[in-house]
């Protein structure tokens, strides 16, 4: 019972981090990983791009853990941003050049419904990164003597947009709508950018410089050993974490480990133990034997005597199982993790492989022992 | 039923020399048509000749054939039929249920053969003296009830051979007296033939063959 509590225990927990590390929780190890090439001083010479192939995409697909990739699109027109001075709301005057990208939207981790365009909209929603207000707020603010501006109060006002292209030009209301800690980039929605790209862009070369890409394990050695050896940079943070997750893996393989031999344990004890009970009886069962019972019939008996305790210290330990679920769940949660609160599937069918195994590891035993007795010496 | 030893000799008595009534050594021949005393002092293998018949020695040299059949040959399977069917037996330390009552260690050879009516058993215990002791648990019974009770249930089954290992040794001459009609009853209606294994003379049944040993 203890050895299987050990090897249950240990595969839930090693699910529970998996989970933790893989899926949750954006703040260990975020699943959205963003890749672009590194750029070499050959591209600041010859004035190429270091964009991806339509075959690189392909094959980034393919590589293991990589569920979906993603693909940036820039703008082919230029923008600039400005704000009229509002000292009613304290905003101050602000002007800038503007570069503007989009991913498809299921890449985006800003919740919002604000998050759509269509063509004849006014406002186009855009979502800059909370780095970016930070800088603001914490670096040139102070330094410039300007106020600080909440993302509510960024959120609230408008401002105008001048995208210009070709020989056209236009203004139109833009509005930051959230700000993401995911994607360091000027977002605005795909539907907005390819009809401004149709409309003014200089050429209509797509290129793709950056690729989102959601990984299942983003600390996976496969996916790190990929974008390695084909030149891939990302922002590393993602990847600071296999390390831990390494050592995490290390530590719940031994616990599992562990389990099992102390679940190998158990069973030489548990056929120990049947063992005994057979010798103990010895002298009934040959009495039965001689009486002419069938030695198959005796052993079957025992056996189903011992599946009965079987049966309850499984169904003991899967209760104790899910009592420490239960602790281990709100332990977590008070340090602020959320994880599944009820035991997978997989560790009950593990459980249950090992109980069956343990059973009929016994069911052996006993029938070889009571063959022992029924054989005439 | 016959039962023939080809010059067995148990491996504890090997070495010794046997004369021509032994049933070690020699050519045996047992038929169910008749009876059979062996008789010989202690430790010289009574015990261990019903051992051989019934199948729970094999450390003997030579072979004892069962209707044509080595017994080194008899499956498991086939050995728990003939005790069910065809051998019946009374060991030597009557191999009771201690925990058992009289009737509960009977009824447990009558749940597998279903020969005998748990009212035939309680009429035969009544014919034996020991009607009153049918509830009490073995090992609360004297030596004497306790072979009274061992000697019912051998009797509890068909068979054509009864093999009894000192059957009487705790039984008074009244007691004797009543057992052995009692078994010459079962015999006669089995169609079965007796083997005897004594200490001393017994001259209770017709013997067709005396063997010493």
């Amino acid at each position: 019972m203890c050895g299987l509590l050990i090897l249950l225990a240990s595969l839930q927990a090693y699910f529970d981090f998996k989970d933790l590390l893989t899926k949750k929780t954006d703040l260990i190890n975020p699943q959205y990983i963003i890749i672009n090439k590194k750029v070499s001083l050959l591209n600041t010479i010859s004035g190429s791009r270091s964009s991806f192939s339509a075959d690189e995409i392909e094959k980034l697909r393919a590589v293991k853990n990589v569920d979906r990739v993603g693909t940036f699109t820039s703008n082919l027109f230029s923008a600039q941003a400005y704000i009229e001075k509002n000292s009613k709301m304290n905003i101050p005057g602000f002007y800038t050049d503007l570069f503007f990208e989009s991913v498809p939207d299921e890449f985006i981790d800003v919740k919002t419904d604000q998050w759509k365009w269509k063509s004849g909209d006014d406002v186009v929603p855009v979502i800059i990164p909370a780095d970016y207000l930070n800088l603001y707020n914490f670096g040139f603010a102070p330094s410039q003597n300007l106020p600080q501006i909440s993302q509510r109060t960024v959120a609230a006002a408008t401002f105008r947009l001048k995208i210009s292209g070709k020989d056209s030009s236009a203004v139109i209301n833009a509005r930051i709508v959230g700000f993401s800690d995911r994607i360091n980039s000027f977002l605005v929605p795909r539907s907005f950018l390819d009809a401004a790209n149709r409309a003014l862009g200089s050429t209509q070369k797509k290129e793709t410089s950056r690729l989102i890409v959601v990984s299942s394990d983003p600390s996976s050695p496969a996916l790190a050993k990929y974008l390695d050896e084909n030149g891939y940079e990302t922002s590393s943070e993602n990847l600071k974490n296999s390390r831990l997750n390494l050592v995490l893996r290390i530590i719940m393989s031994l616990l599992v480990g562990i389990g099992g031999i102390v679940i190998l344990l158990s069973l030489l004890g548990f056929i120990q133990y049947s063992q005994l009970m057979v010798s103990k009886s010895k002298y009934e069962i040959q009495t039965l034997i001689r009486l002419g019972y069938y030695f198959p019939k005796v052993a079957m008996r025992y056996f189903l005597s011992y599946l009965l305790l079987f049966v309850v210290i499984f169904i003991a330990t899967i209760a104790l199982l899910y009592l420490m679920k239960i602790k281990f769940v709100a332990l977590m949660s008070e340090n602020g993790f959320e994880i599944e609160g009820s035991i997978s599937s997989a560790v009950l069918l593990y459980g249950l492989g090992i109980f069956l195994f343990l059973i009929a590891a016994n069911a052996i035993a006993i029938y070889r022992n009571i063959l022992l007795l029924a054989r005439p010496g | 039923m016959k039962i023939e030893l080809k010059n067995v000799i148990p491996v504890p008595l090997a070495g010794i020399s046997f004369n021509q009534q032994s049933v070690w050594g020699n050519n045996v021949s047992l038929s169910s048509e008749n009876n059979y005393l062996i008789n010989a002092p202690s430790g010289t293998g009574k015990s261990t000749l019903i051992s051989v018949l019934f199948g729970t020695r094999n450390d003997f040299t030579g072979e004892v054939f069962i209707d044509g059949k080595s017994t080194r040959n008899i499956s498991l399977r086939d050995w728990s039929a003939l005790r069910r069917n065809s051998i019946a037996v009374v060991f030597q330390d009557l191999r009771l249920f201690p925990e058992l009552t009289a009737l509960e260690n009977i009824l447990i050879k009558t749940n597998l053969t279903g020969s005998v009516s748990k009212e035939e058993i309680l009429s035969n215990a009544e014919k034996f003296g020991i009607a009153d002791r049918m509830n009490i648990r073995c090992k609360f019974l004297s030596l004497g009830q306790q072979q009274r009770v061992a000697i019912l249930r051998g009797l509890a089954q068909p068979f054509s051979f009864l093999l009894l290992d000192e059957p009487f040794s705790h039984l008074d001459e009244k007691n004797i007296e009543l057992t052995t009609t009692l078994i010459m009853e079962a015999c006669k209606k089995n169609n079965a033939g007796l083997l005897l294994t004594s200490l001393g003379g017994n001259s209770i049944f017709d013997y067709h063959q005396t063997f010493s040993i």
